[in-house]
């Protein structure tokens, strides 16, 4: 292993992935730090560019972009009371409370010590547990991979937002959308309609795009120009107990964050709140939180950071995102035929092992670049979005017609643009949608694949001993899902 | 609406699944067990039970008179429908004009058109007034 990272090293610090790794950092602070702008409407939007660019290059850039974001997301939250990203909002808690004190300064420094060591954690173990956990996937066949795919669909469906009859639906949608085209094992035509348009069905690009940058336009457009905080920062570091406190949440954040992050569905955005909602609970002071308590800060940073990290283990080592932005990851890499799973360490080791070591490097770029020059990064939100807006959707319609130079990739992008609008609106959530899209295809074929092996019966499912407690794990999951997280007094917790 | 939208797609999924398993199945040779048939069919009926079970909830639901939209959810809706129809043209003009000149025209169309948002949020009825008007053409053409 250590000889892996070491030359993922000597990769990761050539001049041209430096390159790329620090414009994935500035590229994710400044979205994080844009309300209205995610890693994942950044990410679909720049997918189509990333083809002209070394594989190494663009996933380190992508990747970037993602854990870049966590960092930003703070900077709004802390200073002008609005989240840059979903994961940043129970930072605007006891963040934006702390500049009314006059205590800017050391929120903004807690959320980027709190990330950094998060990110860094993440990091390292992301670097011992990937390559374990892609030997292991190694004795994975298509029973397994069904059981995993059903298992993740499961869990996405099951912690996004909203009810659980509308992730349902919307998870059903896109494996509903999946199927349009040509069926990859028989070659029979679905859901064409005799349109030979529709043969060549749905690509994700497109509808990544559509469903992210253009609903997210659409949605911005109404917003007005925010007010920045013209008070003080205060001191730029906390000291004494504060900081003591502040590193301990940030510890807990990491592990609660990392842990959950390793389970599809877990986003960011739900283990910061589930770290704020720890740190409340096992603080001597619960009452402080709220009113301006270091802890509030640094512990949903933390744990935000770490969840993005975490996220890229079962991405790279079984090819199963947990997240919309590594769909988007996940696109790319299989764009560059890059299959992630157990084979990519050993096939492709150099490219992960740079990726990997990238994200030591763009921790330490992170933090440089948040702490100096927060004052900067603060008036990005002041830039109006009728500047921002009609650029994103230029880039947004060029990048989904370049894909297969097809009128129809842009047709889709609009009309699920306009869908991705409408969802949001009536709080729908995409996230299953885009990930039936995904995970769908592989679903079917695993499926398939086990029957065919199998004569046809399904046991096969039950007589191997990983797929067995993969479906046992997916049927506690439901009923976890369907007693607790929907019980009313759970939902009015988070 | 999304309930009726839901039940819509799982029966066109499963008019589908029906048309290819005549099809795939007539020969008695193809020996898939779920094949793609059978998988299009269930993930249409997962969708039709779970379409007519929203509108089921719906229908039960107790029902609260609409609450008066906010002049400014009204002015974002207008907006919304304007941007949409401004990315449809967008759409048909590249292969007509080219490239080049259909984006000449987009980007800085595009700028004018959010800069004058401010006259969304003064004069609403009008622009909603002309977006139903373009609408209609829109229908006629």
């Amino acid at each position: 292993m250590d000889g892996g990272l070491l030359g993922g090293f000597l990769g990761a610090l050539s001049f041209t992935n430096l390159m790329y790794c620090f414009i994935g950092c500035v590229l994710g602070t400044f979205v994080g730090v844009l309300p209205g702008l995610g890693p994942a409407a950044t990410s679909a939007i720049l997918l189509p560019l990333t083809s002209y660019m070394p594989p190494a290059g663009a996933i380190i850039m992508l990747a970037g972009i993602y854990y870049g974001a966590m960092y930003g997301g703070s900077t709004t939250s802390i200073l002008v009371n609005v989240p840059g990203e979903a994961s940043s909002v129970p930072t605007c808690l006891d963040g934006f409370q702390m500049t009314k004190q006059g205590r800017a300064g050391e929120a903004l420094a807690i959320a980027a010590i709190g990330s950094f060591i998060a990110g860094t954690f993440g990091t390292i173990a992301l670097s011992f547990m990937a390559p374990a956990l892609a030997g292991i996937a190694l004795k994975f066949g298509p029973p397994e991979y069904f059981a995993l795919v059903l298992f993740s669909l499961t869990a996405l469906v099951g912690f996004s937002e909203g009810s659980l009859l509308k992730g349902l639906i919307a998870g059903g949608i896109g494996m509903f959308l999946a199927c349009v085209g040509l069926d990859p094992l028989s070659g029979k035509q679905r859901l064409t309609f005799g349109s030979v348009t529709f043969t060549g069905g749905m690509d994700v690009i497109p509808v990544l795009m559509g469903l992210f940058g253009v609903a997210e336009v659409l949605t911005s457009a109404g917003e007005g120009v925010l007010h920045l905080y013209k008070g003080t920062l205060g001191r730029m570091i906390p000291r004494g107990r504060e900081l003591v406190k502040g590193i301990y949440a940030s510890i807990q954040g990491t592990i609660s964050g990392f842990v959950l992050g390793l389970l599809p569905g877990m986003i960011p955005a739900v283990t910061a709140f589930l770290a704020y909602d720890i740190e409340r609970r096992i603080s001597k002071t619960p009452q402080k939180f709220g009113t301006g308590c270091i802890e509030g800060v640094a512990a949903p940073e933390a744990a935000n950071n770490s969840t993005s990290q975490a996220g890229f283990i079962p991405l790279m080592a079984l090819g199963i995102p947990t997240s919309p932005t590594l769909a988007v990851i996940l696109a790319a890499l299989m764009m560059y035929g890059l299959q992630p799973g157990p084979f990519l360490f050993a096939h492709h080791g150099d490219f992960a092992w740079a990726v990997i070591a990238s994200m030591y490097i763009g921790n330490v770029i992170l933090l440089i670049l948040n702490l100096p020059l927060v004052g900067l990064w603060a008036r990005l939100c002041l830039v109006p979005y009728r500047f921002i807006g009609p650029v994103v959707l230029g880039v947004c319609l060029v990048g989904a017609f370049s894909v297969r130079n097809r009128l129809f990739d842009v047709i889709a992008c609009v009309g699920f643009g306009v869908l991705g609008y409408m969802m949001k609106r009536r709080r729908w959530p995409t996230t299953p949608l885009i990930l039936g899209i995904i995970l769908g295809p592989m679903l079917e074929q695993s499926l398939r694949q086990s029957l065919e092996l199998s004569g046809g019966t399904p046991v096969i499912l039950l007589t191997r001993p990983i797929s067995v407690t993969l479906i046992i794990l997916t049927a506690v999951l439901l009923v976890f899902i369907r007693r607790v997280l929907y019980k009313p007094e759970f939902r009015e917790g988070t | 609406m999304e309930s009726f939208l839901v039940i819509a797609v799982g029966i066109l999924g499963i008019t589908d699944a029906w048309r290819l398993s005549s099809v795939v199945r007539a020969g008695g040779t193809f020996h898939d067990v779920v094949g793609p048939d059978r998988y299009l069919g269930a993930i249409s009926v997962g969708l039709l039970f779970c379409g007519i079970w929203t509108l089921v909830k719906n229908l039960k639901s107790v029902r609260h008179p609409p609450l008066r939209k906010e002049e400014a959810e009204g002015n974002q809706v207008t907006l919304v429908v304007l941007v949409v129809f401004v990315l449809v043209l967008y759409t048909f003009a590249i292969p007509t004009l080219g490239y080049l000149l259909a984006t000449s025209f987009f980007i800085p169309g595009h700028l004018l058109h959010f800069r004058s948002s401010t006259l969304v949020k003064e004069h609403p009825r009008r622009v909603a007034d002309s977006s139903r008007v373009l609408y209609h053409f829109c229908v006629l053409c």
